[in-house]
């Protein structure tokens, strides 16, 4: 029997830009529910067809663990704008809590309706609770 | 969270929370608004993050909030602060992400009647002509080094490849091209998200609006603009698109550190600063430049493309199809200025956060047609419901480092917009009312409802009616180009 992963996001009204609340039984399933969520505030309509997943490979650093996370979705924005990637599995590799190195698989996107300006560090803690870690993560759009 | 109880009314449509209210506090909060406007700002987190914002080193004076205010991220929308140069601060997160997002206005000799019959030519020409929506590039594929040329000279870039017309660099802020612009301080990221993207407008708020020239109220300043009551005017809103976006990115991560270096300790993380003296606040100066210089470049170039579809679509049916630039101002932006504080003209860097520089008459940096009127603040309202022209005032001067209000302000969040309307019935709706809307997509178009934001006249009624600004001209939308 395998017990249920808790993990999950869901996004918080804010007047302006938009609010995800994020949490992960640990801080990689924290960091794929990040990735996660923000591909779903994108309202991605349609997909390339004709084409497999793309494999991205990078590292990233931080100040602390904030910081890489910011870091980690950053890099995902990039690649969203320059090459249409999104993300569809993430793999990651954790060195202490401010670098860490991004196994991605993605898919192109021909079609989606929200622009992301930039990931920010407004109020941004990852807590620990009892069942595992949380926080909030504010996009500018 | 702040109350109306915590604020103390200085004066009519103005103000404070004193320093008393918060130990960190270095310099009070002062708010212009109305009562009815003051219960809109208190529901959400604007005044939090405008006390959070006082707390920043080297503020001089006040920290200012217009009546369009709204929360943001760090720093609320609608903020105004000032620093003392050199030994103050700047603050990335204070200007925003999309650096020089700002407002072109238009004029033309078009009646509406004339017009009338091509509006949906018109509206259909503009979104062809015109780049706009999510992930859309643009007519231009620029190297690295044009993209550098167009980071260090802004529209005098434009100027020189045939995109604008002298008057057009005349009557913008600056001459459209901030100097001390240094593409070194800038990352090769940015530079390549750049290439393919001036001339485009992007999505979100960002617009291109057809309007009608409905009412004067000061005479003198509109022929000073060349508006003339029942001729058509065109408005550009967009900024740096994505450079601008990766500028503040890569200065925000690398101030993280930095804070720790000079020893500042902030309620916020998106606040982070360095001295402006420093050399990690020299280099954001210097690239939060380059990304102005990118958003004057990009509105002049979508003028360029505007003024070609109104050519295609009005030539050898009216009289004068031609657009004359009225202004262009930013209102997302870091300024060096100078500025009467405790009665000393000092130099400081005027952060503005959703808020539009409103010089009034006499000002040095205006250009001469505006010297004796003042500068021309543009202040679009929600989509279909009405945009203002206002003019800067000395009163500004004095209580907002000249500044003004920057549009009607969010209410409502995106997704409870689009709960509350459907974006083909607000299009349908529109159009009924006589406005020919060209929309990318229809949930973007119903999370910019105007249900989702404040009155605009309201708005507009208090800055005027607390002095910072004076109303010059009412515009009345006739065709909406979204992304």
């Amino acid at each position: 029997m395998t017990l249920k992963t808790w993990a999950g996001f869901e996004e918080i009204d804010h007047t302006a830009d938009l609010e995800l609340k994020i949490w992960g039984e640990d801080i990689a399933l924290l960091f794929e529910q990040a990735a996660l969520g923000m591909k779903d505030l994108l309202q991605v309509e349609a997909v390339s067809p004709q084409e497999g997943s793309i494999v991205k490979n990078f590292s990233v650093e931080g100040i602390d663990i904030e910081g890489l996370l910011v870091s980690f979705l950053s890099e995902l924005l990039y690649y969203l704008e320059t090459e249409n990637l999104v993300v569809q599995e993430v793999n990651l590799h954790f060195e202490e809590k401010k670098s860490l190195d991004a196994r991605i698989r993605c898919q192109r996107v021909s079609s989606y309706l929200r622009e992301i300006k930039a990931v920010t560090y407004h109020n941004l803690e990852i807590r620990k609770t009892e069942q595992g870690w949380t926080a909030n993560l504010v996009f500018d759009i | 969270m702040v109350s109306i109880r915590d604020l103390k009314q200085i004066r009519p449509f103005e103000w404070e929370i004193p320093l008393s209210y918060r130990s960190d506090m270095r310099v009070p909060v002062r708010i212009i608004a109305s009562e009815e406007l003051l219960k809109d700002v208190t529901r959400d987190k604007s005044l939090p993050q405008a006390v959070n914002a006082s707390t920043l080193p080297g503020l001089v004076g006040q920290v200012v909030v217009m009546p369009d205010m709204h929360q943001g991220y760090g720093f609320p929308i609608g903020g105004v602060a000032a620093t003392r140069y050199p030994d103050g601060v700047i603050s990335p997160g204070a200007i925003g992400y999309d650096i020089n997002c700002g407002v072109r206005l238009l004029s033309s000799r078009l009646s509406h009647q004339e017009v009338q019959p091509y509006l949906a030519d018109l509206a259909s020409a503009l979104n062809q002509y015109c780049p706009s929506g999510v992930g859309q590039g643009g007519h231009l594929q620029l190297s690295i080094k044009e993209v550098e040329e167009v980071l260090r000279d802004g529209s005098s870039w434009a100027l020189r490849e045939g995109y604008a017309q002298q008057e057009d660099l005349d009557r913008t802020e600056e001459s459209g091209r901030i100097s001390g612009a240094d593409p070194s301080e800038v990352s090769h990221r940015a530079k390549s998200r750049g290439r393919d993207q001036v001339g485009t407008l992007g999505s979100g708020n960002h617009f291109i609006e057809v309007d009608l020239v409905e009412k004067i109220f000061d005479q003198r300043a509109a022929d000073a603009m060349g508006l003339r009551e029942g001729d058509i005017a065109l408005q550009i809103h967009c900024g740096s698109r994505g450079f601008g976006h990766q500028v503040c990115t890569d200065y925000v991560k690398s101030f993280q550190s930095a804070v720790n270096r000079y020893g500042i300790e902030l309620p916020d993380r998106e606040l982070v600063c360095a001295p402006l003296d420093s050399p990690e606040g020299k280099s954001y100066l210097a690239a939060m430049r380059c990304a102005a210089n990118y958003a004057f470049a990009n509105r002049q170039v979508l003028t360029h493309f505007a003024r070609r579809a109104f050519e295609s679509a009005l030539a050898g049916k009216v009289q004068d199809w031609h657009l004359h630039q009225v202004y262009d101002v930013a209102h997302n932006m870091g300024k060096i200025e100078t500025h009467l504080v405790d009665g000393q003209q000092i130099k400081v860097c005027v952060h503005r956060k959703g808020a539009t520089r409103a010089f009034g008459p006499g000002a040095e940096d205006l250009p001469a047609v505006y010297k004796e009127i003042g500068q021309p603040v543009l202040v679009p309202g929600s989509m279909g419901t009405a945009s203002w022209v206002l003019v800067g005032t000395e009163e500004s001067m004095h209580r907002s480092f000249g500044s003004s209000c920057h549009g009607a302000g969010r209410t409502m969040s995106r997704t409870q917009a689009k709960k509350t309307v459907w974006g083909e019935d607000l299009r349908d709706e529109l159009e009924r009312s006589g406005i020919a809307v060209r929309a990318g997509s229809m949930a973007g178009l119903a999370e910019e409802a105007p249900v989702a934001y404040k009155d605009v006249h309201a708005v507009v009624d208090a800055v005027t009616d607390a002095g910072i600004a004076k109303k010059v001209a009412l515009l009345k939308p006739l065709g909406v180009i979204k992304g």
